[in-house]
């Protein structure tokens, strides 16, 4: 073998072109009901491709729709992902961090870190997973009072207050704390309600929560342990999921299942349904598969992992289950394909512009899954009769600068007491509102 | 004079071949010979040929069970094979530069395109257990590794044939 291994003298040249063209595909192609679904393609050099971080500068906001202002309500905080308001005004920002448990199993998790380490910013080392009260009491957008309101929580994400009872969705665990009218920080001990499947992988942990009309019922949304069954189908048990969770005993069930990672879980106000917006896979191309908002139907199943829009069976998956493919439903409307929709909310106040009412506004993280940025913004989804009516269009943009380098990256969103829209923005360390105005 | 040993023997054809071709003095032109050192990118490259093989036998596991983890270790193998692979062709070429003249080894074109086919298979092989699932596997991932240990295997059949045949000519 020596004369082999002296042969591995000379390196060849490589000229290993790297996949990243994103051809001419038109991404508004891919909203609305009836996407565009082109043909399955897998790489040899996933595209990554995240804005590096430059943060906002004094002064700076993004931009909004015609009729719109925008100013930053609270600014410093520690990747503030979503935002949740209190009946009396009182604003809740939840900063959360992941947990940073999952494993690098393969080399590619080592190299997808490193990159990833490159362009995510956004709070340092601060002190994180806690929640800050903003209260703006003359509502002036500009908050009197910032106090911690709860501390040390584990990677924390919704929050949901029904009666006295307020429930904040940790990675791991749904805890009930006793809440009073008026309080600007809890410090009574928490009840764990339900245990939610967390580490140690906790691939996808946000953990979104939003209470039944009734009050009897929370729904959370539990994502995916993988891209697509790479750490094992066992890793998925009673994941890619919406649980329904009895508020009064704890017990669960799964109410829909095969969503991917679902997020920004809302009622929409005219049919009380259940909607989320959902992050689908990653590499089988920079136009698949379109991420998506639908209605959550009691049992459900939205495809995750076997299938994608129906019967667009995904080969990753072994072994293949034709049973469920069968049964597996499309959702209701697509977003595009990565732009990562976090957060949803329903807008049944009046402050904005008519056209607002009734309609969906989705806080699209923005994608690193393909060479030409899609999301980064804000988007409105238009509501007719509880279904989507028209084409989303832009309402919040901005959030990357003219050289794609991100000032921000909006998630959560959430109505205030005036009718405001509120943002929060983990990379901005901001939660940003929009009023009527211009 | 002592006869040299069975492996031994085996390392002094394999020098006197490269003499003769070179024009170098052989074994039996100066006796006692010099001794057979082994370079690092040998050492380097026998690990990366293991990596290979074990590759091919945690893609096969992966194959027939469906089993993530052995796709895991495929993907570690396969990688780890490529890496000491380019790192072994690094430090020949090093080897190459620096040594004088007269002791350079370069290896003859059959031995040298079938380590370059194998560094780019396992360069390939690399990128494509880098995806997720089934499809890091089979199919391409599972060809391109039992490619790589056929390779492999041709070329030592190749240099064993070689080595019997120069082993009658020294020593009819």
């Amino acid at each position: 073998m020596t004369s082999l291994r002296n042969a591995l003298l000379l390196l060849p040249l490589l000229g290993l072109a790297s996949a990243c063209s994103d051809d001419d595909f038109d991404p508004q192609t891919q909203i609305g009901a009836d996407p565009e679904l082109p043909e399955q393609q897998q790489y040899l050099f996933p595209p990554m491709h995240i804005a590096s971080v430059v943060g906002w500068k004094k002064d700076e906001t993004p931009a909004v729709a015609p009729g719109l202002k925008i100013t930053a309500f609270a600014t410093g905080l520690q990747h503030p992902r979503s935002v949740y308001v209190l009946p009396n005004g009182d604003v809740l920002a939840v900063e959360s961090k992941g947990p940073g448990t999952e494993p690098a199993r393969r080399p590619k998790d080592l190299v997808m870190g490193w990159i990833q380490s490159l362009s995510t910013g956004g709070g340092g080392d601060q002190p994180s997973n806690r929640i800050t009260l903003l209260r703006d009491a003359d509502g002036d957008g500009v908050p009197e009072v910032k106090s911690v309101f709860l501390d040390h929580l584990d990677s924390p994400f919704g929050v949901a207050l029904v009666g006295n009872d307020l429930y904040v969705a940790n990675t791991n665990a749904i805890m009930r704390y006793p809440y009073r009218t008026g309080e600007t920080a809890i410090t009574a001990k928490p009840t764990m309600l339900t245990a939610l499947p967390g580490g140690p992988i906790d691939h996808h942990w946000t953990k979104s929560l939003v209470a039944s009309p009734d009050g009897t019922k929370l729904y959370v949304g539990v994502g995916s342990n993988s891209n697509i069954t790479e750490n094992g189908i066992q890793a998925e048990e009673n994941r890619a999921a919406v649980w329904e969770i009895d508020r009064t005993t704890g017990a669960w069930r799964i109410f829909a299942s095969g969503l991917r990672n679902p997020n920004g879980l809302s009622i929409e106000p005219v049919t009380k349904q259940l909607w989320a917006v959902v992050n689908e896979r990653d590499e089988l191309g920079p136009n698949l598969v379109p991420d998506y908002m639908t209605s959550v139907r009691d049992g459900a199943f939205y495809g995750w992992p076997y299938s994608y829009y129906g019967q667009h069976v995904d080969p990753r998956v072994m072994p293949q289950r034709p049973d469920l493919v069968e049964k597996a439903i499309a959702p209701d409307y697509a977003l595009g394909s990565h732009v990562a929709p976090l957060g949803m909310t329903f807008y049944a106040a009046g402050a904005l512009p008519e056209k607002y009412r009734g309609g969906a506004f989705v806080g699209e993280h923005g994608s690193w899954n393909r060479q030409k940025f899609n999301g980064y913004k804000v988007v409105f989804v238009p509501f007719e009769d509880g279904r989507p009516s028209g084409k989303a269009e832009d309402v919040v943009t901005g959030f990357l600068d003219k050289d794609d380098e991100a000032r921000g990256r909006p998630v959560g969103v959430g109505v205030d007491a005036k009718g405001a829209l509120l943002i929060a923005d983990d990379v901005g360390n901001t939660v940003w509102r929009v009023t009527a105005g211009s | 004079m002592k006869e040299p040993g069975n492996i031994r023997r085996v390392f002094l054809l394999e020098r006197n071949i490269h003499a003769k071709e070179n024009g170098m003095a052989t074994t039996e032109d100066t006796y006692p010979p010099a001794l057979h050192r082994h370079t690092p990118q040998e050492l380097i490259a026998a690990f990366a040929i293991a990596c290979m093989i074990g590759g091919l036998l945690t893609d096969i596991a992966y194959w027939k069970s469906a089993e993530f983890l052995w796709a895991d270790f495929s993907a570690w193998l396969v990688s780890t094979s490529a890496v000491a692979a380019v790192v072994a062709i690094l430090a020949a070429l090093i080897g190459h530069l620096v040594a004088r003249p007269r002791r350079r080894l370069v290896p003859r074109l059959p031995y040298l395109l079938a380590g370059i086919l194998v560094v780019v298979l396992a360069v390939f092989n690399t990128l494509i257990h880098s995806r997720d699932a089934w499809t890091s596997v089979v199919p391409w991932g599972l060809t391109l590794s039992a490619a790589t240990v056929f390779v492999l295997l041709l070329t030592a059949i190749w240099r064993m044939v070689e080595l019997r045949r120069a082993d009658r000519e020294v020593q009819p």
